[in-house]
């Protein structure tokens, strides 16, 4: 077969690439290992948070697919960071994993160009502008443009105690075939490492010592397709239980069992996501710490206990469940594992997410060493959409770190030497008082409309826009008598209900009609603006510095720089003084000598 | 700042006049081998940091001088390039002929001003604010500049400033720490380290601005500045101080068109006393030059001596000037009673002594009005002071000579702005300022609203400024400003 766009792997960010190749009517091939479903949730099965809800919003006005499938997923919703400001606050979905990955295969399915091959890579070559991908049936495929987004399969290994076995997830293979393509290509020289906790069995768990957390009605759906707040889904509640003294001292006990403390895995596992065993050695004088029970599926016995990743033995894994509140009696369904896989050093990468020196060849999700759904589906959507404007030699879709949460992340892929895997904060980003949920539409709709697409979200958008217009130039000039003739804008600001609740009484009153979304993306930028606005100026001195071009080949001769500086100079190349500050571990007195010798 | 990177030399001592000893100081040469021929020993003699004793000898062997060298080899240095250091005899022509033979036959060339330093910065021996505490400690002139140079290279002051963007940056990490990890350590952990956090920034803030609030400006390069109307009688007055006629004394107003200067020692170090253009309305344009170049010493004055002929009737608008000491001319003239009394009303509060020319000690002024009469043996005539309590000077120290007087003012202020030791490096002053303004609008927010991106949004700017007060973003003119303000050799 031959195809305008051949994605490898079918997970998050897979179907992503694939969906957002296949809007401008090319022929797509979705290549997924047998037996491994589409869009698995293998880690604990929720889509958003802080900082990947907006990722997820960020999709929506894209046209991605992710939030269509969250929303038709969700058994249990909330809105994370409330109380802590809009800039911040952001949804989080728990979902029924088999009915996401139903939906993902449905959608994925409906689309005429997009075919899915169910079979596995075993050699990848490339002569002249096309790939080759043989299958390990024997047969190939021939492709202009190549996304893989192979995720833990690359080389994986999994650890569950002393048992080690190769396959990137519990019970599937690994893609070890694909070790050909990478000759090629630069991966990191260390591993990267993630892990799962152990699966419990719903009806052995009590329920009555936990605190159950109800789903939250109030929280929007992702798809602005979508009805404003109806779930699909009966809604379940999740409930938090604590591990204590007891727990973790089995987890010290047999420190010289676990592959991650008695060097068995060299791999490196995110800072921000510890194992208990992590948590047990790293914080030896805590011993409480968060267990956030979560249903797999809404009638399956299956339950995720998240918190408490381990790759003990199966035996120990059994002994410091039953000493957490409400496991007396658990049973495991599947024993907790790691799992240890080669990541591609992204610096190789440009902004599209194309590998810079084998053109066509786009590398998205996890296999770029990150962890996440979201920014696996981020990268898809950039990876799929770019390839598909390259085979149509179109100009390529590149996102602003400024003004979107997937821009900085793949800002920070292309710029910045990583050591632990990739996931997405706030604190990332520099303007995290404008990349919010409730303007996503705003951000993000220069870049949908950059695509010429015409689409249901495309009618969505131009909708948006124009009540944002409407209401926003309203806000900004209206004075209301009965307040003393007080701009409508200062009133909202200081309206201790809040701006989005004070606007919207305000326009009930009038009986002005506008969408609930179009008011708070309205009210919150207003509220911001001021902010915003006094950020940028005192930034600019600083950013100007920023812009400054440096010349690293020249700095890698000064005497004055370490070799260890120099030597992660060398392999990001920073063309401006910014991106020289960005790197990690790049020293103080570094960013002295570059500022006063080189610019 | 853009230099050679070749060897640089300059005469590291100060040499004016001749003297015994002058330094020469070489820098950023390869290696001793290069400089062989330049000594009569073996260059294999050189013990690291350990003098030793040689002549110098030119290109046919001639020995040029007999000297103490010292060997610094790299990184071991003040620039952490290899150094030497030559004490030759210290006559001007011959350190010139010394420099100059080294340009010509070794590949050396004259140092730029601040270069050594520049070197010592490029190459981490300094950082930025030991290299602001060396400008301060080589060009003090009192003790107090001195020692604060010195903590400022020693790095004291610079650990202040570490230990507060330390506190900063775990401010910002308790904020992050609330926004994306909640769920992770607790609500009520975050909020903990925020407050303890933020409660330590404030802590340190306030100390480093308690030493900024004073007015110091005057403080670097003290000066006691005589201001006054034409002819009030300034230069006469300084030149009884200075002990001789520096100041042409005439009878015409506008006598003093610049403003002359002469340096003091005084007990805390050295003062510069100033005569200034008298001020007033000319048209000639030397003299208003003279008059604008005036003003700028009366604003930096560390001491501002009004001085003013009462009998001349309305004397200039001096409201603007912080007046420290009023000296009224003419006491033995007729008449000055009542014209003083009008002066007494005008500058009330502020220390006055009077001043005779002639000696005519009887005047016209009773004798009550005197604390101490300043007998006919003073050559200069009747000088005397009146007691007023409300100064800050005490009764009885007007008793003394007229310079007493002004020296023990200039103490008792120099001590007073002293005391809070003062942070004397106006960028790191404004800096200090700016942060603590910042600190506490950041203080209100988070007092005000529950929005902890805006919260951090204004603290992401503080610790922008705390940045370049570390050093570690200066725009490249302070940095250019820096070095430019060092003079050749150090």
């Amino acid at each position: 077969m031959n195809y305008d766009v051949l994605v490898i792997g079918g997970g998050h960010a897979g179907i992503e690439a694939a969906h957002s190749a296949a809007q401008f009517d090319l022929s797509i091939g979705l290549l997924s290992m047998p037996g491994v479903e589409l869009a698995s949730t293998p880690c604990n099965p929720s889509i958003g948070g802080v900082g990947k809800g907006q990722v997820v919003r960020e999709l929506d006005a894209l046209g991605g697919i992710m939030p269509i499938i969250a929303d038709r997923a969700a058994i249990q919703v909330r809105i994370l960071n409330e109380s802590k400001g809009a800039a911040v606050q952001s949804t989080r979905f728990q979902v029924d994993k088999d009915i996401y990955a139903r939906v993902a295969k449905e959608l994925i399915e409906q689309v005429p160009n997009i075919d899915i091959i169910r079979d596995q890579a075993v050699s990848i070559a490339k002569t002249e502008d096309l790939f080759t991908v043989t299958l390990a049936s024997g047969s190939s495929l021939q492709s202009k443009k190549l996304i893989v987004t192979t995720g833990t399969f690359l080389a994986g290994k999994l650890h569950v105690g002393d048992e080690t076995n190769i396959g990137g997830r519990h019970a599937c293979n690994s893609s070890v075939g694909l070790g050909d393509l990478f000759s090629k290509v630069k991966t990191l020289p260390l591993r990267f490492k993630t892990g799962t906790p152990p699966r419990i069995k719903k009806s052995t768990i009590d329920f009555s010592q936990m605190t159950p957390q109800e789903s939250d009605v109030r929280a929007e759906n992702f798809s602005s397709l979508h009805p404003l707040r109806s779930r699909f889904l009966t809604q379940v509640p999740c409930h938090i239980t604590h591990t204590n003294i007891d727990t973790m001292e089995t987890v010290r006990a047999n420190k010289h069992r676990s592959p991650m403390y008695n060097g068995k895995i060299t791999a490196v596992g995110a800072r921000y996501c510890p194992s208990l065993e992590d948590k047990a050695f790293r914080y030896p004088d805590r011993h409480t710490h968060h267990v956030f029970v979560e249903p797999e599926t809404l009638e399956g016995e299956s339950i995720y206990p998240n918190g408490i990743s381990s790759s003990l033995p199966k035996e120990i894994q059994q002994e410091f469940l039953r000493t957490i509140p409400g496991f007396e009696k658990a049973e495991i369904l599947v024993h907790g594992y790691a799992v240890e896989y080669d990541v591609v050093d992204t610096l190789e990468l440009d902004q599209t997410l194309q590998y810079r020196s084998i053109p066509g060849l786009y590398f998205a999700g996890q296999v770029n060493g990150t962890s996440g759904y979201e920014e696996a589906a981020g990268q898809g959507l950039i990876a799929g959409t770019n390839a598909a404007l390259a085979s149509l030699q179109k100009a390529p879709l590149i996102i602003n770190r400024m003004d979107s949460y997937i821009g900085v992340m793949i800002d920070d892929l292309v710029t910045l030497k990583r050591d632990e895997p990739y996931r997405l904060f706030t604190a990332r980003a520099e303007n995290r008082l404008y990349i919010r949920e409730d303007n996503s539409i705003i951000r993000m709709a220069p870049y949908r409309s950059s695509l010429g697409l015409n689409s249901q979200i495309d009618a969505y958008i131009a909708r948006f826009l124009e009540d944002y217009r409407l209401l926003n130039a309203m806000v900004s000039s209206y004075t209301v008598r009965e307040q003393g003739n007080s701009r409508l804008s200062e009133i909202i600001c200081s309206d201790k209900d809040g701006a989005t609740n004070a606007l919207a009484a305000f326009l009930d009153k009038i009986g002005a009609k506008f969408q609930p979304r179009v008011i708070a993306a309205v009210a919150i930028s207003t509220k911001y603006g001021g902010y915003i606005n006094r950020a940028e100026q005192e930034s600019a001195r600083m950013l100007n510095l920023g812009e400054k071009k440096i010349y690293w080949d020249k700095v890698l001769i000064s005497p004055n720089i370490s070799t260890e500086c120099k030597q992660r100079i060398k392999e990001h190349k920073p063309a401006t003084f910014g991106q020289l500050k960005r790197i990690e571990g790049i020293r103080p007195a570094t960013l002295v000598t570059v500022a006063s010798e080189f610019l | 700042m853009n230099l050679n990177p070749g060897p640089i030399v300059a005469c590291s001592t100060c040499l004016q006049s001749n003297a015994g000893l002058a330094v020469l100081r070489l820098s950023g040469f390869e290696s001793l081998d290069c400089l062989a021929a330049f000594f009569s020993i073996s260059i294999h003699k050189f013990i690291p940091r350990k003098q030793v004793r040689t002549n110098l000898l030119d290109q046919s062997k001639n020995v040029l001088d007999d000297v103490l060298v010292t060997f610094f080899p790299a990184p071991f240095s003040f620039t952490g390039e290899n150094v030497l250091e030559l004490s030759v005899h210290g006559n001007v022509i011959h350190v010139e002929r010394l420099l100059k033979h080294l340009c010509d036959y070794y590949q050396f060339t004259l140092a730029a001003p601040g270069e050594f330093t520049y070197r010592a910065f490029k190459n981490k021996k300094l950082d930025l604010s030991q290299v602001e505490g060396l400008d301060l400690l080589l060009s003090a002139d009192t003790s107090f500049v001195f020692d604060q140079g010195l903590s400022q290279l020693t790095g004291e002051l610079h650990q202040l400033y570490l230990d507060l963007h330390l506190s900063l940056k775990k401010l910002v990490a308790s904020i992050e720490l609330s926004i994306d990890f909640s769920d992770d350590v607790g609500e009520e952990q975050a909020s903990k380290l925020l407050q303890e956090s933020s409660a330590q920034v404030r802590r340190q803030l306030a100390s480093l601005y308690s030493r900024c609030s004073a007015p110091i400006g005057s403080l670097l390069e003290p000066s006691i500045v005589f201001l006054g109307a034409p002819n009030a009688g300034k230069s006469t007055l300084f030149n009884y101080f200075v002990g001789h006629d520096r100041a042409i004394i005439s009878a015409s107003a506008g006598t003093t068109r610049d403003y002359l200067s002469e340096s003091m020692s005084f007990d805390f170090g050295r003062i510069r006393l100033v005569d200034t253009a008298g001020i007033r309305n000319s048209a000639d344009e030397i003299e208003q030059e003279g008059i604008k170049r005036s003003k700028q010493q009366i604003n930096h004055a560390f001491v501002r001596v009004l001085v003013v002929n009462p009998l001349d009737g309305p004397s200039i608008d001096t409201t603007d000037n912080n007046i420290d000491l009023v000296i009224a001319t003419h006491a033995d003239q007729p008449g000055f009673i009542d014209a003083f009394s009008k002066l007494r009303k005008k500058h009330a509060g502020i220390p006055m002594v009077l001043w005779g020319q002639s000696d005519n000690v009887t005047g016209p002024m009773g004798a009550d009005l005197f604390c101490g009469p300043m007998g006919a043996k003073n050559q200069l005539g009747s000088i005397g002071a009146i007691p007023y309590t409300n100064g800050p000077i005490e009764p009885e120290i007007y008793c003394g000579d007229p310079l007493r007087i002004i020296s023990s003012l200039a103490e008792l202020k120099y001590e007073l702005l002293t005391k809070s030791s003062p942070i004397l490096v106006s960028r790191q002053r404004e800096l200090i300022s700016k942060l603590y303004s910042e600190f506490k609008k950041f203080d209100e927010s988070l007092l005000k609203t529950d929005d902890i991106a805006i919260i951090s949004s204004e603290l992401s700017i503080i610790l922008n400024i705390s940045q370049e007060l570390i050093g570690v973003f200066s725009p490249d003119d302070v940095l250019h400003h820096i070095f430019n303000n060092f003079c050749i050799g150090k």
